[in-house]
């Protein structure tokens, strides 16, 4: 493996992890400050009684574990922001590994200086990885700091998190490897873009109706059925069991990281126009 | 003096996209200080051609092999003994001309980053400019230069000369010819025919993927187009010229246009013989051969 190729990968890496791990850590750090100025007794109330039936099915978590701090705590892995930024990752660095620098017309160059095209996908690949693991822990370290800095009331043990922060890094690793197989396919970065985005949309959906149908099932079709960092958190269980919940995820980027290699190195590769 | 082995070959290479065949049946070689230019249309196959001995397409049928190695089986290998330049030069937009020169010379095995920043100052490049801050020519220069310092025994070059400057050219086709005479082997398509005839020692014609021709300029360099036309009392026929080979083409009201191989002396006692009005002798071009290829019956 050659080093200036792992150094164009990290170059290629660094500032979209840099700037969404620490906007990500910021978060959390101030979703903790945020729940200590909360009147918790208060909407303990309100989500009893001032929610719906059908909006009540949203939460991951009974409603009177919602109004605790490590309720509110965990609340925050699956709030839109958090998610957007592991996703908006995910989908960028993804799409940026085959289909994205074939469309700058860098690839060729790359390809045709002696690196190989598993040797290239390896380092975009074990970059990327490396930078999930960054980006996931970068929300648990913004909790821990919070739970150091700020009084909450009660004591709330930050390892308490870690089988949010694996969840979320599989859900996050999944949905780069559907992307990178897309990317490995195509010829322009923006329809990578679209078309995951479009399928990302679908699952969503899925996701929410399962949630507050009666067809609980639709939830084994999207893969947003094993994204649940906020009710893994409430488990009575060691933190390594949540590994369980996000195999099936960590087991479906492998399929699909396995199909990009395959794809990759069977293709041709286009001419830029 | 033994004609070295080819560098570099295709035999019976074939590339179809669904009904479309970009390149059929395709068999060439090139030597090691041999320049091969490679002419035709746009959509003719030659980068697709360029492509596949790049590793970078892979052949319906037919092989391409560069230094004994199949280029899509073992591209890494072949890429050892190769520098590409692809047709449309884009490089890395968000590094300067420096980082660029770095990162590919220290990639490629052949990679020599303090000649290929000698050649990009010779050239007057800044270097410190970033990619998407640079003109297409200078995107180019800078392509050339890290190309053409690679130490491989084999240039594959798609249109080396588009974006550039005339100066520029000058200097790229004089860089290529010390290329040859370093005893490099050098692949290069170009549009433009007189940079293919200044600097080629043979020709590859393409045509709807079909190689149409194949062969040495030196002979084509030797060879002449004689026009003429006949005084009235000889219009209408010609007396045969002497033999050899003499392509005639008669072009009406008593004109006449010959292709010969070489002006010999028997030739120039036979066009005296004849009752000639007016005659012009002219150096045959490539871009005769070249029209008179592509404009060949299809078979």
């Amino acid at each position: 493996m050659k080093a200036a190729l792992w150094q164009h990968a990290w170059r290629e890496n660094w500032p979209l992890g840099l700037g969404l791990s620490a906007l990500l850590m910021a978060y959390h750090l101030l979703f903790v400050w945020m729940v200590s100025l909360v009147d918790l007794g208060y909407l303990g109330v309100f989500l009893k009684f001032g929610l719906r039936l059908p909006l009540q099915d949203l939460f991951p978590i009974p409603l009177d574990q919602v109004a605790t701090p490590l309720g509110m705590l965990s609340m925050a892995w699956i709030d839109a922001v958090p998610v957007l930024l592991v996703s908006a990752w995910a989908v960028a660095r993804g799409s940026d590994a085959v289909s994205g620098p074939l469309d700058r017309g860098e690839l060729e160059w790359l390809l045709t200086a002696g690196v190989s095209r598993s040797g290239f996908l390896t380092a975009q690949v074990a970059v990327a990885g490396l930078w999930s693991v960054l980006l996931a822990f970068s929300g648990w370290i913004g909790t821990w700091l919070g739970l150091l800095w700020i009084d909450l009331g009660e004591p709330v043990s930050s390892a308490r998190f870690l089988p949010a922060v694996v969840n979320t890094w599989g859900t996050m690793f999944f949905l780069y490897g559907f992307t990178v197989l897309v990317s490995t396919w195509g010829r322009y970065r923006r329809y990578t873009i679209g078309l995951v985005g479009a399928v990302y949309a679908v699952e969503l959906i899925l996701k929410v109706v399962a949630r507050m149908s009666p067809w609980k099932w639709l939830a084994g079709l999207t893969f947003f059925g094993a994204f649940e960092p906020a009710w893994l958190v409430h488990q009575d269980q060691p933190w390594w069991e949540c590994f369980k919940y996000t195999a099936p995820l960590v087991a479906g980027a492998a399929v699909f990281l396995a199909g990009s290699f395959v794809v990759f190195k069977r293709r041709d590769l286009p001419a830029v126009v | 003096m033994p004609v070295p082995e080819p560098i570099a070959w295709t035999e019976k290479l074939t590339k179809r996209y669904g009904s479309l065949v970009a390149l059929s049946r395709c068999t060439l070689s090139v030597r090691p200080g041999e320049v091969l230019g490679l002419l035709g249309p746009n959509g003719a196959g030659k980068t697709t051609l360029l492509r596949i001995w790049a590793g970078l397409i892979r052949p319906s049928s037919g092989t391409a092999r560069v230094a004994n190695w199949d280029c899509w089986r073992h591209p890494a290998r072949v890429h050892r003994h190769l520098g590409y330049l692809p047709g449309e030069v884009r490089l890395f937009r968000r590094m300067s001309g420096r980082a660029v020169l770095e990162l590919l010379g220290r990639l490629h095995p052949g990679g020599n980053v303090s000649a290929a920043v000698a050649l990009a100052q010779r050239w007057q490049l800044d270097l410190s400019r970033r990619v998407d801050r640079a003109s297409s020519g200078m995107r180019q220069k800078l392509a050339l230069a890290h190309v053409c310092s690679l130490d491989v025994p084999l240039l594959v070059l798609d249109e080396p000369t588009a974006n550039l400057d005339p100066d520029a050219r000058r200097q790229v086709l004089e860089h290529l010819r010390q290329l040859r005479h370093q005893g490099k082997a050098v692949v290069f398509s170009s549009h433009v025919l007189s940079e293919v005839e200044q600097v080629s020692d043979r020709v590859a014609v393409l045509y709807r993927g079909e190689l149409r021709h194949l062969g040495p300029l030196d002979q084509l360099r030797r060879s002449y187009r004689i026009q003429l036309r006949l005084a009235a009392r000889g219009q209408g026929t010609l007396q045969p010229p002497p033999p050899g080979e003499c392509r005639v083409q008669s072009r009406g009201q008593g004109s006449w246009e010959l292709e010969v191989p070489r002006l010999r002396p028997e030739l120039l006692r036979w066009l005296a013989s004849l009752p000639v009005e007016e005659v012009r002798i002219q150096p045959l071009a490539l871009e005769q051969l070249y029209r008179r290829v592509i404009q060949q019956e299809e078979p």
